[in-house]
């Protein structure tokens, strides 16, 4: 058989393992996506229990998938999203982080390529994509697959818990902020009460006091002058508008 | 009666604009008072003769080429090779800064033994901040060459909370962001246990995704930091590792240049 005959042939069982692995992924949330075998037992059971810490340290799902020139990492991504899709519709999928570490192996060096569904939002859109370029490199430049397996729960792990933790601290942030508005709001219209107060007190304590003045001004005796209207030109008769003035 | 009013109103409404003209001229003239006294660095983890002993390690990608002068002469790993050496970084306390009109504390930092780098730095109200590195040049050792900047990084920052981040960036040169990836951690450093938090630090291209090089600092209260683990990405992703881990803090007399 030539060797181009026996590409074909190759790929062709590998799309049916892969048509074969879609339809037995059963309500799995996280899995291990291998159609070609490129990781050996052992290195399954490690990344199963990984898989299992970080769902209970860190609630999030993360699925692992291998794959080689055979395949593609799109066809990989397909699959991971039908089995969620699956989960979904049997009514067993969460709302919890769903991370996808697609891992191709070849001879010169791993790719990695890390899909997310359910992720966290966060204020600032960018902060997740340079969190998971920071993973996605980091766990990239792993030499070989078992270092890759080995080492990258601690990446993850890491990763995941600023992105879980963040949505609370920018609400407390947020809270904090609004609170921290609040009060010096309250504290301006204080000032200003006081200042009023002030001006208003001021203004009452003057009138008091001259009131109090006026008062005691008024309370003095007063000799009014005794007028007495002047003759003039023989008259018998005197006009009120010249008068004398006599005290 | 009429003149005596018009005086009340007019002082009346004068008073009030003074009173506010003078709480702000007050709070401004404090504020301006404020920036131009910035006290010295008196903080105990940088003051002079406090050293700090790292067992460090340096991990080189095949595909990089690397002149070591170092001692050790590697070991081969599936990540490359790997060399192993000693770093030391003792605070010669406060020398005069010329960028920053003031001393500010420095720290020497020696490789198996021989000075290569001078870093400025502060510790003030539980922040570590970073203003710069000069390079030495054994040959005219009082020459500064380097790059000190006036705004610091903020490297640690003791009241941080989990999944604080903040970031430092400047015209030209790529944007340094900082995360808090965990508080009050315990870890175990070359034998002894220490209770840390810990910060990411990605340098990250402006208006990209790529990642130039990542840092992982774990930072002890009133030790510094204990561990750190440092990766220069390069072409293939791959990544140049370097390792630092505490063998020893103490404060001891100034070592030779």
């Amino acid at each position: 058989m030539s060797l181009l005959a026996r590409n074909r042939v190759k790929k062709l069982l590998t799309l049916i393992q892969l048509l074969f692995l879609v339809g037995s992924l059963h309500a799995t949330e996280y899995s291990i996506i291998d159609p070609e075998n490129l990781i050996t037992d052992e290195q399954k059971e490690s990344i199963t229990k990984s898989q299992e810490n970080l769902l209970q340290d860190r609630d999030t799902l993360v699925s692992y998938a291998f794959y080689n020139v055979n395949t593609s990492r799109t066809r990989i991504k397909l699959i991971w999203e039908s089995g969620l899709e699956e989960a979904a519709g049997e009514g067993s999928s969460s709302e919890k982080f769903h991370l996808l570490i697609c891992v191709g192996i070849f001879s010169s060096q791993n790719t990695v390529d890390i899909f997310t569904k359910n992720q966290p939002v966060l204020e600032d859109v960018t902060d997740l994509t340079t969190c998971i370029a920071s993973m996605k490199q980091s766990i990239g430049s792993q030499p070989d697959i078992q270092e890759l397996i080995q080492n990258s729960p601690e990446t993850i792990k890491d990763r995941l818990s600023y992105l879980n933790a963040r949505p609370n601290y920018e609400e407390f942030e947020k809270t904090t902020a609004r609170n921290t508005r609040t009060e010096k709001f309250m504290a301006y219209i204080l000032n200003l009460v006081k200042i009023a107060l002030f001006i208003i007190v001021t203004i009452i304590a003057i009138l008091i006091f001259w009131y109090m003045l006026a008062s005691l001004n008024n309370k003095r005796p007063h000799t009014f002058p005794v007028t007495k209207p002047k003759k003039r030109l023989h008259s018998p008769y005197a006009a009120t508008s010249i008068s004398q003035i006599k005290k | 009666m009429k003149i005596t009013r018009i005086y009340t109103k007019t002082r009346l409404s004068l008073i009030t604009p003074i009173i506010i003209g003078g709480l702000t001229s007050a709070s401004l003239a404090q504020e301006t008072v404020e920036k131009k006294e910035i006290e010295l660095d008196s903080s105990e983890l940088l003051k002079k003769g406090n050293t700090w002993t790292y067992a460090a390690s340096v991990q080189i990608p095949d595909n990089v080429k690397f002149e070591s002068t170092l001692k050790d002469n590697g070991e081969k790993t599936k990540g490359g090779m790997m060399y192993k050496y000693e770093e030391i970084q003792q605070s010669i306390g406060l020398v005069e800064v010329e960028a920053l009109e003031r001393p500010a504390p420095q720290v020497n930092i020696f490789i198996e033994g021989e000075l290569t780098k001078k870093q400025i730095l502060e510790y003030r109200e539980g922040s570590l901040l970073y203003y710069g590195t000069y390079l030495h040049d054994p040959e005219k050792p009082d020459l500064k060459k380097g790059m000190i900047s006036v705004k610091p990084i903020l490297i640690y920052n003791e009241r941080s909370k989990a999944a604080d981040k903040w970031t430092w960036s400047a015209t030209g040169l790529p944007e340094f962001q900082f995360r808090v990836t965990s508080k009050d951690t315990e870890i175990e450093v070359q034998g002894t246990k220490y209770t840390t938090d810990k910060i990411q630090m990605d340098q990250k291209r402006k208006g990209s995704d790529h990642i130039i090089q990542s840092k992982e600092i774990w930072f002890a209260k009133g030790v510094g930091v204990v561990k750190e683990r440092e990766k220069s990405y390069v072409s293939e992703g791959k990544a140049v590792i370097k390792t630092l881990e505490l063998s020893s803090f103490k404060n001891s007399q100034p070592l030779k240049k």
